[in-house]
């Protein structure tokens, strides 16, 4: 990945890390993307934080885990 | 790009900014390479993360010319604030600031607004918000110099007003001698307020102002009246300066000055027609 992609999912897992400790509507933009973005979502998983992490499996309970799984991500063993 | 990333992404801009007050190194590095990247979210992200990106913008590259997506988001906060938001601004942001480096780039973005017409105030009012009734361990010096200077061109006869009023005299010693260099700079000196300077309580405040007359001749058509008001200095620096860096033609005046240094200097100046 380019540096500067990095850099752009990094932020971007930042917000996630934040949005899924919040509540109401941020709270709902948090599940909404995580269930419509999930190729934005594997860019960031390593910046995510392991809480998010488990909120992401908790929403996709069957697809999510072998994604993560397939994916090889260090991620994956908190599941 | 989809909507919610736009919203989660701004999100992570105010993530970082709130937790590192701009010193993260993927947002520096982000806002000093890829600013177009930043500029894409600046609509979604609050107003303490715009100000705190706006001066890491000018912090990073203080020749940057704002450009129309900065200038947006600016106009929806600023433009139609009145006069006591405008003044909350002002003191919140000045007030909180601990280090040089944000104090500049936060006088940059003042000096940004005013330039690109967000602020409609004149430079006085932006100066009276700045600095009127400040303390003078929260004054810049530098930066009170700045914008008193562009007040005192913008508008001369205030700026008269402004150093002979009795309000004037009360100001901290180093303040008084920001605002004379600002005037002089500005060739606004006549002959009764360089008599004010002559005998103004403070050596400092009186060496600083004519040391900013000295080095702004040319500005002074009738820079011997001027000069001359200083003649019976008693401050011995005035007197130094004076005697090393007053033109030739003056120097037959200052033959009554009793610092001896002054007088050696004078000495060899006439004898060396220098």
């Amino acid at each position: 990945m380019e540096e500067i992609e990095k850099r752009k999912y990094y932020i971007l897992a930042r917000g996630l890390n934040r949005l899924s400790v919040s509540v109401g509507e941020e709270k709902r933009l948090f599940e909404e993307f995580i269930k419509n973005n999930p190729q934005d979502l594997a860019q960031s998983l390593d910046w995510l934080s392991e809480e998010v992490i488990l909120q992401i499996i908790m929403s996709n309970k069957e697809n999510f885990r072998e994604w993560l799984l397939s994916n090889g991500n260090n991620h994956g063993e908190v599941i | 790009m989809s909507e919610s990333f736009k919203k989660v992404f701004a999100k992570g801009v105010e993530a970082v900014i709130q937790n590192s007050y701009g010193q993260d190194y993927d947002i520096r590095s982000i806002v000093k390479y890829y600013p177009q990247l930043i500029e894409d979210y600046l609509l979604d992200v609050n107003n303490f993360v715009f100000f705190e990106l706006l001066k890491l913008y000018l912090e990073l590259d203080s020749g940057r010319i704002l450009n129309e997506k900065w200038i947006e988001k600016l106009s929806l906060h600023i433009k139609d604030v009145n006069r006591s938001e405008l003044d909350d601004f002002y003191l919140h942001r000045y007030r909180n600031f601990g280090r040089t480096d944000e104090l500049d780039a936060f006088f940059e973005v003042v000096i940004s607004f005013k330039d690109f017409g967000i602020i409609n105030h004149s430079w006085f009012e932006i100066h009276d918000n700045l600095f009127q009734n400040r303390d003078y361990d929260v004054v810049s010096e530098r930066w009170l110099r700045k914008i008193a200077s562009l007040a005192f061109k913008e508008n001369p006869n205030k700026a008269h007003e402004f150093i002979n009023s009795s309000d004037f005299k009360s100001l901290h010693y180093k303040i008084r001698a920001e605002y004379y260099v600002a005037f002089i700079e500005n060739g606004l000196l006549d002959p009764t307020t360089a008599r004010k300077l002559r005998s103004e309580s403070s050596e400092r405040v009186a060496y600083e102002g004519v040391c900013a007359l000295l080095n702004n001749m040319k500005l002074y058509d009738d820079i011997k009246t001027i000069l001359l008001q200083f003649i019976d200095a008693k401050h011995s620096g005035i007197q130094v300066r004076l005697a090393r860096n007053a033109p030739y033609f003056m120097l037959t005046y200052m033959l009554g000055f009793d610092n001896p240094i002054a007088k050696q200097i004078l000495e060899e100046r006439l004898l060396k027609k220098l």
